[in-house]
């Protein structure tokens, strides 16, 4: 439960923040969000609307994000940066009749191609990108993304896509070269053929048969 | 004491030593040692061996980590390698850590080193063509540089000598600008591909497409068999080393046959840093090479030396090699070594769509192209340039990396990838460098890298006459691919600097006047007969074809002079 000496320190920082004092609209539940907001106020800072406390979010959660903090050090308050970027993969590569992007494990070749392959400014640049999806979408569902229905999901991604268009283009690019270079991918949503011992330039190709995956 | 010294003079004592187990130092290992020669091959790189050495050649795509791209720490460390496609994640260990020794550039050169036993013969790209009198007479002819010592008739029968023990798959075309060869039958087009050949040739007369003379099996003859060769299984992974010996290198095809005959030693990790010389008699009597791990320097002895080196690092070895009789570097005299260095200039043409034939697509992947050989300034047609270009090329079904719909995502998404896309087909111009005496490497010798050599300092640009053919090379390519019927056909020009073809050539030359070049005829050191410098570095022009099958016949036709003037007791 929310402690706070509001009597001491109120005045000042409520003029600061032209916030009110209204506990009320901090109503702590379970959301992961919202502990996190509950950890950063129990820490001594300030009553705040939930906006302004959502953006003191978007900064730890940013902070989580590059940081590579562990669930742990935060204590269990944000879904981790592997379990988001995995349902966001997902939403771009989803099961159909093969398995999707979750399936293949793609978030491992995310975060290990922008941990070792990108600029520190790429790098850092992708994960505000997500740490602001984060954010807005807690603002307007208040949960988590990976906590959205799956409807919800497509229309948020479209929608936050087209206002965050180069995050959005490095997740995709991401997402289908790790899932197309996957086991899953390379083996069942395409034709995987190692060895294929002879050369044919000129064979029919039957409806509906797939790719060669390499 | 004096026992010990004398079996250790013998046991550093060879009939011939060979710099480089390259394309050239594989040939003249192999024939060298089959003509009855005591042979040690050195090479500065790694030991890498036939088919266990080959760790990535079989690797499934999601045993990569980084899906062939290279990393942050990769390219710090690689900083010219890491420039273009031959280095990635999955050749790695292949190269040389440009920091190591970290050239310089006057102008931009991309020099790609390998860092292994077999050298780029391993990872080269095997279009093999002959070059033509038309080449060898162009300088001649055009009053450039000077003659080539040699004519067409003189390495003709090396070219098949070569060909036929190294397996090159082809079509023969009766062109006099490219002769033909000993030829294992050629690979198969795509339809898109014979399509447009059909339409081309006969909307320009004159020229041709053809499938791209390669040094893949597409058949194993017994020249292949009797070293453990066997035919291309289309996996179009060859740069990674082929666990089936189906392409040819060092290590699938003239190391074996060396190592047959018991006559050779190969010494990997070994640096020359210097030919050694007798003054008194101008022959050379060694090598000093230098241990690239313990950095210990032993001599070497013997009767003959090929330097094999690669290009660059040939004529740096001569350079290095300096004495009293030759303060310049070794063979110096004409003061043209180190100068007239040539490369191709390419990444330059055109590509578009093929409407239509959605319902072809193909059985494995061809380890290969389309080639359209040279039909410029041929005959009495006379360009604002002089000799030309061909092209390499290919037509393919793009795949999942094509780009659908900037912003789409989701099951249709994914559907649509899982299938093939349209035809496409590009052409990309290949073209001929002229030697120019201001294109050169030298050496800093105040700047020593990890092993105590001094560096390379490049200054080479393409000049004007290069950057005239460049127009034809690109609207020619927008022309013929239009006129065959691709649509949306776009040109494209990504910049050429001189090493990016990775078939730099020159810097030390052959020709007929010892005042203005480097070797004779022979390939032999003019003033240092017992020396043969027969790989790129020999070159007198560049021709605008693929240049390793040339050194290949040189270097077997330098070999084979060799030997019959030891006999003789000419060297």
């Amino acid at each position: 439960m929310f402690q706070s000496n509001r009597s001491d320190f109120s005045k000042t920082a409520g003029d600061r923040l032209g916030a009110r004092s209204e506990p009320s609209e901090l109503h702590l539940n379970s959301a992961p969000c919202n502990r996190v907001t509950g950890l950063i106020l129990r820490s001594g800072a300030l009553m705040m609307k939930r906006r302004e406390a959502v953006q003191l979010v978007t900064l730890a959660v940013g902070a989580f994000f590059t940081t590579g903090l562990t669930h742990e050090a935060m204590g269990q308050a944000v879904v981790a940066p592997d379990e988001l970027l995995a349902e966001l993969a997902d939403v771009i590569i989803p099961t159909t009749t093969t398995p999707g992007a979750k399936a293949a494990g793609v978030e491992k070749f995310i975060i290990r191609m922008l941990r070792d392959c990108h600029s520190k400014q790429d790098h850092d640049s992708f994960y505000a990108g997500l740490a602001k999806l984060e954010d807005e979408c807690n603002v307007k569902f208040g949960k988590s993304f990976a906590q959205l229905l799956p409807e919800q999901k497509v229309d948020f991604m479209k929608a936050f896509a087209s206002v965050n268009k180069p995050f959005f283009l490095k997740l995709k690019q991401l997402t289908v070269t790790g899932y197309f270079n996957s086991e899953i991918g390379a083996t069942q949503a395409l034709a995987y053929l190692p060895i294929p011992g002879r050369f044919e330039g000129s064979v029919p190709l039957s409806p509906g048969q797939k790719a060669w995956a390499f | 004491m004096a026992n010990l010294n004398i079996q250790s003079v013998v046991e550093r004592t060879y009939d011939a030593i060979v710099i480089g187990s390259g394309v050239s130092g594989g040939w003249a290992a192999k024939e060298l040692t089959e003509k009855g020669l005591r042979v040690l091959m050195l090479e500065r790189g790694k030991p890498l061996e036939h088919v266990s050495g080959y760790e990535n050649a079989m690797k499934a795509p999601w045993e990569m980590q980084y899906a062939g791209r290279l990393t942050n720490e990769q390219i710090a460390t690689h900083p010219k390698l890491s420039r273009d496609y031959p280095y990635n994640e999955m050749t790695e260990k292949y190269w040389m850590k440009d920091v190591d020794s970290l050239y310089k550039e006057e102008k931009r050169f991309d020099w790609f080193r390998p860092n292994i036993v077999g050298g780029k013969s391993i990872m080269w790209g095997r279009q093999t063509y002959r070059l033509s009198d038309i080449d060898f007479e162009a300088n001649l002819r055009e009053g450039i540089a000077v003659d080539w010592p040699i004519r067409y008739a003189d390495i003709a029968e090396w070219y098949s000598y070569v060909e036929r023990f190294a397996g090159i798959s082809g079509e023969k075309l009766g062109l006099p600008q490219l002769p033909d060869g000993e030829f294992l039958p050629p690979m198969d087009m795509f339809h898109v591909e014979k399509e447009v050949k059909r339409r081309l040739e006969k909307h320009f007369p004159g020229r041709y497409l053809t499938i791209g003379r390669v040094a893949n099996l597409s058949e194993a003859a017994k020249e292949q068999l009797g070293v453990g060769r066997s035919r291309c299984q289309y996996r179009n992974k060859c740069n990674l080393g082929c666990p089936f010996g189906a392409y040819f290198s060092t290590q699938s095809s003239t190391l074996p046959a060396a190592a047959k005959t018991g006559r050779l030693t190969l010494r990997p990790d070994s640096i020359a840093m210097q030919i050694l010389l007798d003054e008194s008699s101008q022959r050379a009597t060694g090598v000093r090479v230098r241990d690239s791990v313990t950095l210990e320097d032993r001599e070497y002895l013997a009767k003959l030396v090929f330097v094999c080196a690669s290009t660059v690092s040939s004529t740096s070895l001569l350079l290095n090699s300096v004495s009293n009789r030759f303060p310049d570097g070794l063979g110096n005299d004409s003061g043209q070594l180190g100068h007239n260095l040539m490369d191709h200039h390419f990444r330059i043409g055109a590509s578009g769509t093929w409407p239509g034939d959605l319902d072809k697509y193909y059985y494995g992947r061809r380890a290969n192209g389309i080639y359209i050989p040279r039909y410029r300034n041929l005959g009495s047609e006379k360009r604002d340039y002089q000799r030309g270009f061909g092209f390499q090329g290919g037509a393919s079904r793009q795949g999942w990396q094509r780009n659908i719909a900037e912003m789409a995502f989701g099951a249709e998404f994914k559907e649509e990838l899982t299938h093939p896309g349209d035809w496409t087909m590009g052409l990309t111009g290949f073209g001929e460098m002229l030697p120019y005496f201001q294109n050169k490497l030298t050496l800093d010798r105040e700047t020593k890298d990890k092993w105590g050599l001094p560096v390379v300092v490049f200054d080479a640009e393409l000049q004007d006459n290069e950057k005239k053919m460049r127009v034809d090379m690109a609207n020619d390519a927008k022309e013929m691919l239009e006129a065959s019927g691709l649509k949306n056909v776009k040109i494209y020009d990504n910049g050429s600097f001189p090493g990016m073809a990775i078939h730099e050539m020159g810097t030390a030359r052959m020709g007929r006047d010892p005042k203005t070049s480097v070797l004779n005829g022979h390939n032999q050191v003019h003033a240092v007969k017992n020396v043969f410098v027969t790989d790129g570095a020999s070159m007198t022009s560049a021709s605008c074809v693929n240049p390793s099958l040339t050194y290949m016949a040189l270097t077997a036709r330098a070999a084979d002079f060799a030997v019959e003037s030891l006999k003789k007791g000419e060297l």
